[in-house]
Formats: structure tokens, C-alpha cells, sequence
């Protein structure tokens, strides 16, 4: 794989260049704690910062048109994100899987350039055991500035930047010291009964989902603005939700908190779908930082064992 | 898979009224695609909303059948619309009904409530052929909510299809004792043949429904893998994008709705 080199004197050209195509990004801490994206001035100094909400919003939003009377034109510049996580990272290959034949998503995916870097870990996060480079377009990593995408490298080729080649790529965070049997990803979801503490706990508030880089449940509402013209909207919503599971005539296939934290769990730690292959889980424990009852996926799964015991 | 949310502009042509609350609804979309038995498609009602409904027939190519009954917000709007009036439908979803090779195979088909709609869908592709016989338990509440009555008992009249009915009230005498049984339809598999190596069953019920009968059926010497139920869930896109139909990690809408019993049995939860 190609990399250019990353230092004082080529930060500002490479800076430069994306910004000529467009606009570029980096996670930096609001007045109010947050952490989100905001317009970059140069390229990233600092370390790598987890924004408090993730990616997914910008590739299905909170509120989204997905279908009206009056098509709209979509006039969305192309946006450069500088400095994401590798989890971040590992959450959008996750959703182009499920996203795969859904033109919205391929369309915000595509205005999408994705420049991962590595990051430090805290006391929250515990990255998942990961197989290779999820994809991106750049990567960022102990001075070196990996092409990782085909339009990446095309972007650069017909500048004259100093780098070189290496067959083994960048090198991923290794994780850290999460005890082997409190990393979720060697668990399996506990039955929804030893669910029960935690699920009296639990608010049933949905910010988990919320939060979480790899939730997608969204609700299709229809809408008559005001002068008469009608939309459908896909809103995001959550198993978390008592309604989720409920059908015409009352009958409730998830009715208990526990039956949805259940859920919950096995998204997180098998996935849906045919193969159950891989936890969407990756790690970036924001759950555990926003659920105001202190229920990150650790934090119950250690429970749940506690309660088995 | 379509995915897109654009939906195809359809008119209803015909509304026939089955019982108090539900009605057999014919739309003209004019595309060349067909909701297969066990398939489903979204109604929308543009600017109300949109529901996951089943084929309860084929009529023509271009249009599609539903049998739907007045449950809440959008069924009720589509109760209010006349002939005539335009709504959207996408789909067609879920992989509807493949049963096996059906030579020299007997069919059997249960359904309960509203679970006719699909279930007469199916029946209407095996009626006169191959298999060796087809076979119908078809249970309600009460004998006036049996739908499709009439159709029916003309395909058992013509010996084309076996019927027994079975309702939760008492009986009046005119009712023929071969046909109509007082008691829940899931007793009806007790009076099953004792050889059931050539049976193929296709179920559609409540949920609750599925509980007891799915299993008994098992316990008849049925294998698994031929007894196929189509599960309800709740579902918003039909393209396992939103999450909302999920049982037992698979998502009904595009790997069901209808599943074998030897799959039901790897989805803890599933069916209650
Ligand atoms: C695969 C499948 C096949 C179906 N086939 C038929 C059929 O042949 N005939 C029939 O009458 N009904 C059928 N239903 C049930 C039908 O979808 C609901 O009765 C309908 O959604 C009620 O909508 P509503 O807006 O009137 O009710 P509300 O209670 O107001 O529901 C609001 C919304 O919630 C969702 N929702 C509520 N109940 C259900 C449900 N049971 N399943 C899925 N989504 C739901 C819908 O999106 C609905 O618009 C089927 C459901 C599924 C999943
Ligand atoms: S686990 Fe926490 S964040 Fe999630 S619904 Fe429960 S209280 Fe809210
Ligand atoms: S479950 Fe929690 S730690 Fe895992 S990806 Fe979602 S928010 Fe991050
Ligand atoms: S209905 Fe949306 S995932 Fe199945």
C-alpha cells in the first residue's frame, strides 16, 4: 500500500488539496461537552476524538425524506472527515452491509471521504478484535498518511508528494487490557431471564441506540406539509421502545424491557440476519458513556453473569 | 430487491365486504410484478401511512388481491376509499411459500382467523396440481367469521379440496359433522392419518396459534422440514433496513415471512 508522508511540511499541501475538493471536517469538543464535527482550519493536531454522536447521522439522518410528491434536488457537498476512529470505521462497513441496495445511503456514502487514524483508548471503550482495515479512503498513523481507496490514491497521483510503499499497511490500535471475560465479544446473550435486574434498571429511553455506531432501526412516518404536498420520512428509532415490537390489536412480540434489552444484545453481539456471523458491536462504548442508568453492553453483560452465578 | 421507498401508483378496482370488518380489496398497479403466495407488498395511503399486507389471491397479471381487515390508523383510511381511488404499493417482499416437490405428496393447509388470506392464496396455486390431495383446516371464533366460505365449500363440493371447519361455538344441527367440528382447529390434526410421511402442511394463524399447533404437528410424525408457518411481525420497509420485524435474530421480512419448523426451531423466540 502507498503512503505520503505525513509531517509539518506536508500536513499544510495535503490539508490544501482535500480542502480544494471538499469541505473538510474534524471532531472537536463543543461548548457544551459534546464532541462533534465542526469545519477544520489545517489538518488535526490533536489525537483523535470519539464524537459524541456517530457517523450514521450523516448517512441516514435523524430525519430523512425518503420518498415525496416534489423530488427534491440534493445539493450536499462532498465531505472529508479527518481523523475517525478505527471503530467508526468498522461501524460503516458494518452499515454499507446493511445499507447495500438503499440508494440514499449509497448516495451520502459516496459524498463520503473517510480519513481514519489511530486513536488512544479510555476507560470506556474496548475496541473489538479487528480482522484488517475497515474500509476508508486515508488512514492516518505514525506519520505516514496511507492511500487506502482507488479514489484516494487517484487524488493524489498527480500531485508530486514525498512517500513511499509498504506491503504491510498501517498498524491497527491492538485494543487494550479488557479482561478476556469481560470482552463481550467472547460472550454470548444471556436468556432474556437473567435480563430481569438489569431490565429493572434500564429507563427504556433509547439513547443506547441512539449513540450506538451501529443501530439502524427507523420508523417510516408520512407527512402533509402546508401547502398540501406529501412526504414519507424515515425517522430513527429504537428496539428500546415499548411500541417497537407491537402490532395492530395489541399484541406485543418484545413486551418487557428485558425481552428488548434481549435484543438489543443480539444485535450487538451476533448480528441479524442469515449467518450470524460477526457482532455489529465495535466497541466504542458510547453506550456505556450516555445511558444515564449506567448500562453500557459490559456493564450488563457483567450483570447478567452476576445474576447466573 | 427493491429498496427503493418510490411507490407504484395503484387504483382500486373492486372492494368486496366479507364481514363487518374486513374486505377483499382489488388494485390495478399495471406492473409486471406479482405478489406470490406467502409474498406481501406495503399499501400506502400517501400522506396517512403504510401497512404490510398479504396476497390473498391472483386475479390478473398487473393487479393485487388483499384481504384486509380494519385494524387501526391506515386499514381504517383504506376502509374510507371507493373504487377508483389511487393508493401506492411496494413490494413485491419475503420469500413466500416454496414447498417441495409436490408429486405424490398430500397437502394440508391450516389456517386460523384472518391467516385465511395467505393460506387461500397458496391454496389457489395447488388446487388441480400435482400433488396426490389437498386438504384445509380452516378455523375461527365463530362460524359467520369463516371467510371465503362459499368458494370453499364449491372446491370441497367438486372434490378438489378436503375441508373441515372448526369454530369455538356450539353447533347447530344442520351443520355436517364430517366438515364442522366445535373446538379449537388445532384438534383437527388429531384426527391426522397415521401415515403422514407424504404430508406437506403450510400454516397461517395467530401467533398464539402457533405455540401448540406447530409442534403437535411434529409430535404426528411430520418432519420438520416440511411444515412451513408464516410468521406476523411488525414491519416498516420490508427490505431488512429498519429492524422492526426481527424474531429470533432473522429478520422476518426478507429471509421469511414463512419459515420451516426445523428453522423455527433455531430462532429462540420466534414463536411464543
Ligand atoms: C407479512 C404480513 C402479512 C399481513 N397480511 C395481512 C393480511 O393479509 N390482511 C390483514 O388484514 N392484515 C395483514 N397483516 C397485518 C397488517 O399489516 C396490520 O393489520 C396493519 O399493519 C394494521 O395497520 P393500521 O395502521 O391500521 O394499524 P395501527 O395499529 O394503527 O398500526 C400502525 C402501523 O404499525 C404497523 N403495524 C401494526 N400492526 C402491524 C402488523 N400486524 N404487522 C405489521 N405491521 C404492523 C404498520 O406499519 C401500521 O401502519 C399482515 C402483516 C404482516 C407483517
Ligand atoms: S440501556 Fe440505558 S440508554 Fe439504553 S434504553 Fe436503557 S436506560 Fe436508556
Ligand atoms: S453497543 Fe455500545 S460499545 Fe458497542 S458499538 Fe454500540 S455504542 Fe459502541
Ligand atoms: S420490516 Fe424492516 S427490517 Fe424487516
Amino acid at each position: 500500500m502507498r503512503f505520503l508522508n505525513l509531517d509539518e511540511t506536508t500536513r499544510p499541501r495535503i490539508f490544501a488539496l482535500l480542502s480544494a475538493v471538499c469541505d473538510t471536517l474534524t471532531a472537536d469538543r463543543a461548548d457544551d461537552g459534546t464532541v462533534c464535527w465542526h469545519p477544520a482550519l489545517s489538518w488535526p493536531e490533536s489525537d483523535v476524538r470519539l464524537t459524541t454522536v456517530p457517523l450514521k447521522t450523516m448517512l441516514v439522518p435523524h430525519r430523512e425524506i425518503v420518498w415525496s410528491e416534489q423530488p427534491s434536488v440534493d445539493v450536499r457537498h462532498p465531505r472529508a472527515l479527518l481523523g475517525v476512529p478505527v471503530c467508526d470505521l468498522a461501524a460503516i462497513a458494518q452499515l454499507d452491509r446493511v445499507f447495500a441496495a438503499d440508494p440514499f445511503w449509497q448516495r451520502q456514502r459516496h459524498n463520503l471521504f473517510l480519513v481514519g487514524a489511530s486513536c488512544l483508548s479510555d476507560a470506556e471503550c474496548f475496541c473489538s478484535p479487528w480482522s484488517g482495515l475497515p474500509p476508508c479512503d486515508l488512514f492516518a498513523e505514525a506519520g505516514r498518511l496511507w492511500l487506502v481507496s482507488p479514489r484516494a490514491e487517484e487524488l493524489f497521483a498527480r500531485y508530486d508528494l514525498p512517500g513511499g510503499e509498504s506491503a504491510d499497511g498501517p498498524v491497527l490500535p491492538l485494543g487494550h487490557a479488557v479482561q478476556k471475560q469481560d470482552s463481550p465479544f467472547v460472550q454470548s446473550v444471556p436468556e432474556a431471564d437473567l435480563l430481569d435486574l438489569v431490565a429493572a434498571r434500564c429507563l427504556g429511553c433509547g439513547v443506547c441506540s441512539a449513540v450506538c455506531p451501529t443501530c439502524h432501526c427507523f420508523d417510516l412516518r408520512d407527512s402533509v406539509d402546508d401547502v398540501g404536498d406529501v412526504s414519507r420520512l424515515r425517522v430513527w428509532d429504537s428496539c428500546q421502545f415499548v411500541g417497537h415490537g407491537r402490532v395492530a390489536g395489541g399484541h406485543n412480540f418484545r413486551p418487557r424491557q428485558q425481552d428488548r434489552l434481549h435484543c438489543r444484545l443480539e444485535h450487538k453481539l451476533q448480528g441479524f440476519g442469515p449467518d450470524h456471523e460477526e457482532a455489529l458491536c465495535v466497541g466504542c462504548g458510547r453506550c456505556a458513556r450516555s445511558c444515564p442508568a449506567g448500562l453500557g453492553l459490559r456493564q450488563i453483560l457483567a450483570s447478567a453473569r452476576q445474576a447466573r452465578q | 430487491m427493491n429498496v427503493s421507498f418510490q411507490p407504484y401508483p395503484a387504483t382500486l378496482v373492486a372492494i368486496e365486504s366479507l364481514h363487518n370488518d374486513v374486505r377483499v380489496f382489488t388494485f390495478d398497479h399495471q406492473q409486471a410484478m406479482t405478489v406470490q403466495p406467502g409474498q406481501f407488498a406495503e399499501i400506502i395511503l400517501p400522506g396517512i401511512g403504510g401497512f404490510p399486507v398479504s396476497a390473498c389471491g391472483y386475479v390478473t397479471a398487473g393487479t393485487f388481491q388483499a384481504c384486509i381487515r380494519r385494524a387501526g390508523r391506515v386499514t381504517s383510511a383504506l376502509f374510507r376509499c371507493t373504487i377508483g381511488d389511487c393508493v401506492g404499493v411496494r413490494g413485491p417482499f419475503g420469500n413466500g411459500f416454496h414447498l417441495p416437490d409436490l408429486a405424490r405428496k398430500d397437502v394440508l393447509l391450516i389456517a386460523g382467523g384472518l391467516g385465511i388470506a395467505p393460506i387461500r392464496a397458496l391454496l389457489q396455486s395447488v388446487v388441480g396440481g400435482a400433488a396426490r390431495s389437498v386438504t384445509l383446516f380452516y378455523g375461527a371464533r365463530r362460524a359467520a367469521e369463516l371467510l371465503f366460505l362459499p368458494e370453499l365449500e364449491a372446491l370441497a363440493e367438486r372434490g378438489s379440496l378436503c375441508l373441515r371447519l372448526a369454530v369455538e361455538e356450539p353447533l347447530e344441527a344442520i351443520c355436517s359433522p364430517q366438515r364442522w367440528h366445535s373446538g379449537p382447529v388445532t384438534d383437527l390434526v388429531d384426527a391426522l392419518p397415521s401415515s403422514t410421511a407424504t404430508l406437506l402442511v403450510a400454516v397461517c394463524g395467530p401467533p398464539q396459534m402457533y405455540a401448540v399447533l406447530l409442534e403437535k404437528l411434529a409430535t404426528t410424525g411430520i418432519t420438520a422440514a416440511h411444515i412451513f408457518a408464516t410468521l406476523e411481525r411488525r414491519m416498516r420497509c420490508g427490505v431488512g433496513e429498519c429492524g422492526h420485524c426481527v424474531a429470533g435474530g432473522h429478520y422476518v421480512c426478507t429471509e421469511g415471512p414463512v419459515f420451516s419448523l426445523a428453522q423455527l426451531r433455531q430462532m429462540p423466540g420466534a414463536i411464543a
